[in-house]
């Protein structure tokens, strides 16, 4: 009996942890558990890996086409998309011209080619002013153009560019109503091949080409293509009885760049007074002619200068020509002295725009009009004869189906164009709210004008009105601004 | 005479034995007794229990088992259809999108631990065109919610819930970064719900345009 416990263990010999054997098992569960990178403390786990949690943005690619003509896209030409909100279109959301009855229209369609519907569009058309031609000598005096004019063609000297007039309804003409000078020289540069002829530029008592009663000093192409300068002389009563003009032999109308100048002033020979009209083109003398100054002094009045276009025949002038000049025109300049023909050969030598410029400035011109203006210039002063602005003359709606952002009518297509919504309002109205277009659902807009009920049709008609419009259509910051620049309506 | 009693006994007594012998010998083999009692243990087994992750959203589950049929393979499965973060592809700024998912404890033990834990935030294009912005994961924001708790998994908040609309305080970015988030304990049987919150930063502007995030997230039990 002492020799062993129950267990058969002898007397003496330790008693053994029952847990003894799950020592190696706990170890190699460390091993396996420390294995994986000390994620897991146990032997059991289990995992559900997300492989597709993603989160992508989609894109606003506006597009305006007009007609078959793509105006503005903004989709780009590469794989990026830039930070750019802003895209400038070609073309216009205007029609080219107010008609003198009835409406005219332009419509334009706008298409979403991104993935995104934008949330919210809006329309603006952001100024409805005249458009000018500058004055870099007397910017204050700007030239308003009218009817049908061509901006920014090529020019005669580098650096430069010219205005093209269609011989029927263009003119420019200046803002600042003064007289003339008794001597003065005025310059310009002509290109054309009419046979037709036409005023170069001229002074006159009106600022249009209505109502204008008295033509004076003038530059004018006869229909055989010579050159022909007049001014206009007033007896002692004031009043215009005579003209002192000459015209050259050679013609001009070859294509080329011309530059012509006259020079009026009064002279004393032997005592006696004249009042002379001298003539140079291209630098060279022409001709003169001298007037008693007894019989009739320069004429004196309060009127404005225009290009392309002098109502010479109707004013009781016989230039051979029509009133209007059909071709390109550029550098008028005006000197309020008689240039000597030294003066003119340096005006003429003048290499490029900028040596003109710098020509001009040292011969004193009062006024300078480049005439390469590109369209986009405004001038927000009174235009003279009208009583209110021209955008105050023009009704106009913008709208498409089932809606109206100008007048704005969210759930119903435009009236007719009425007197209560003009350029004039719909410029400071500012940004009109319509249905954005989205990916398959493009939107038209249409833009209707007519003549509103106070329209001047003697001041106001053929004058130009720059009408920049913006339309942007955006979801958050994703955002698609078309703008177009050159709306140039005719009213 | 007492000298010969016992050597006359000996010889009875020595059958005797051989009879009880035989009597007992016979006993054993049953087929001499009337009464017997025995137990016979034919269930002794030992039997593992299991561990297994199961994620739902209502439309597709998926399973941490990996094996073919009821077999438990590596018990690390990979889910595809389930995504957390919407799986937009036309977001726009200030967008925001939510996603409610299940994680259930479908076997027998209890995970004494249950983490989360995102991998690296990753950017690539969403489409032929795309834009120049090389920053957008930090511009997702995102909220991870359990349903029914106080406080805000992501971006952690052990005192408040998450903010109904996420911020810059939690972007796919910070999430990367963040590592294993501890979710505590599952008991066998039991379930967690979790809302996943993004919105793309209303101030993203064009250059943001047509940009994928992408971003794996591992669920994990252990017991």
């Amino acid at each position: 009996m002492r020799g062993r416990d129950p267990a058969g263990r002898r007397a003496g010999q330790a008693r053994r942890s029952p847990l003894v054997p799950l020592v190696p098992l706990a170890l190699l569960a460390v091993v396996i558990s420390t294995a994986g990178g000390g994620e897991v403390l146990s032997g059991l786990t289990a995992r559900v890996t997300n492989s597709q949690d993603t989160h992508a943005t989609g894109t606003l690619f506006l597009r305006s086409v007009r007609g078959a003509a793509t105006q503005c896209d903004a989709t780009p030409a590469g794989a990026t998309i830039p930070a750019t909100a802003t895209f400038p279109c070609t073309g216009a959301t205007y029609p080219s011209a107010v008609p003198s009855s009835g409406t005219a229209t332009a419509q334009i369609t706008l298409s979403d080619l991104g993935t995104v519907t934008p949330s919210s569009a809006t329309y603006a058309t952001t100024s409805a002013l005249p458009i000018q031609l500058q004055n870099t000598r007397a910017p204050s005096d700007p030239m308003l153009v009218r009817g049908g004019v061509t901006y920014a063609q090529a020019g005669p000297l580098s650096g430069s560019a010219s205005l093209g007039v269609d011989g029927s309804t263009a003119l420019a003409g200046s803002v600042v109503s003064a007289a003339a000078p008794a001597s003065q020289s005025v310059a310009v540069w002509f290109k054309t091949t009419t046979s037709t002829g036409g005023a170069l530029v001229g002074f006159g008592n009106s600022p249009t080409y209505q109502a204008q009663t008295l033509s004076d000093r003038m530059l004018w192409m006869t229909n055989a293509g010579r050159i022909g300068f007049g001014v206009g002389l007033s007896n002692v009563l004031g009043v215009i009885s005579d003209q002192n003009s000459v015209t050259g032999t050679t013609a001009y109308n070859d294509g080329q760049w011309h530059m012509a100048v006259g020079v009026l002033s009064t002279v004393t020979v032997l005592g006696i007074g004249y009042t002379r009209a001298a003539l140079y083109v291209d630098g060279a003398f022409i001709a003169q002619s001298d007037k008693l100054l007894v019989l009739g002094a320069p004429a004196s009045f309060a009127g404005y200068w225009h290009v392309g276009w002098s109502p010479a025949a109707a004013n009781g002038w016989t230039t051979g020509s029509s009133a209007y000049f059909n071709g390109a025109l550029a550098n008028a300049a005006l000197f309020p002295s008689a240039l000597t023909a030294a003066n003119v050969t340096t005006l003429y030598g003048s290499a490029s725009q900028s040596a003109w410029a710098a020509n001009a400035a040292t011969l004193a011109a009062s006024g300078a009009w480049p005439l390469g203006d590109d369209g986009k210039g405004t001038y927000a002063g009174t235009v003279p004869g009208l009583a209110a602005a021209p955008a105050t003359m023009v009704a106009v709606t913008v709208g498409g189906s089932g809606f109206c952002a100008y007048p704005n009518l969210p759930s119903s297509s435009c009236p007719a164009p009425a007197g209560t919504a003009t350029l004039a309002t719909l410029a400071a109205a500012g940004s009109q709210a319509f249905p954005p277009s989205a990916p398959g659902a493009p939107v038209a807009l249409t833009t209707t004008v007519a003549r509103g009920p106070t329209y001047d049709a003697t001041y106001a008609q053929r004058l130009h009105l720059l009408l920049p419009v913006t339309i942007t259509e955006q979801r958050g910051g994703f955002a698609n601004t078309l703008t177009w620049s050159g709306n140039d309506l005719v009213i | 005479m007492d000298g010969n009693r016992p050597r006359r006994l000996t010889p009875a007594i020595v059958l005797a034995g051989l009879a009880a012998s035989l009597l007992l010998a016979l006993a054993t083999l049953g087929t001499l007794s009337g009464f017997t009692a025995s137990i016979n243990n034919d269930t002794n087994s030992v039997a593992s229990g299991t561990l297994l992750m199961q994620e739902g959203d209502g439309v597709s589950t998926c399973l941490s088992t990996t094996g073919t049929g009821a077999v438990i393979g590596t018990n690390a499965g990979t889910c595809s259809s389930i995504n957390k973060f919407g799986g937009s592809t036309t977001a726009v700024p200030g967008a925001q999108s939510s996603k409610t998912i299940t994680i259930s404890n479908v076997g027998t033990t209890t995970a004494g631990t249950f983490t989360l834990t995102p991998s690296a935030c990753t950017q690539s294009a969403n489409g032929a065109t795309y834009g120049t912005a090389s920053d957008f994961c930090s511009k997702v924001f995102v909220t991870i919610q359990q349903v029914g708790a106080t406080a805000c998994v992501f971006p952690a908040d052990a005192a408040a819930a998450c903010p109904a609309s996420p911020t810059s305080a939690g972007t796919l970015t910070s999430l990367a970064s963040a590592g294993a988030l501890s979710l505590g304990a599952v008991n066998a049987g039991a379930n967690r719900q979790y809302v996943f919150t993004v919105k793309l930063d209303a101030a993203v502007g064009n250059s943001y345009q047509g940009l994928a995030a992408s971003q794996p997230l591992l669920w994990q039990f252990a017991s």
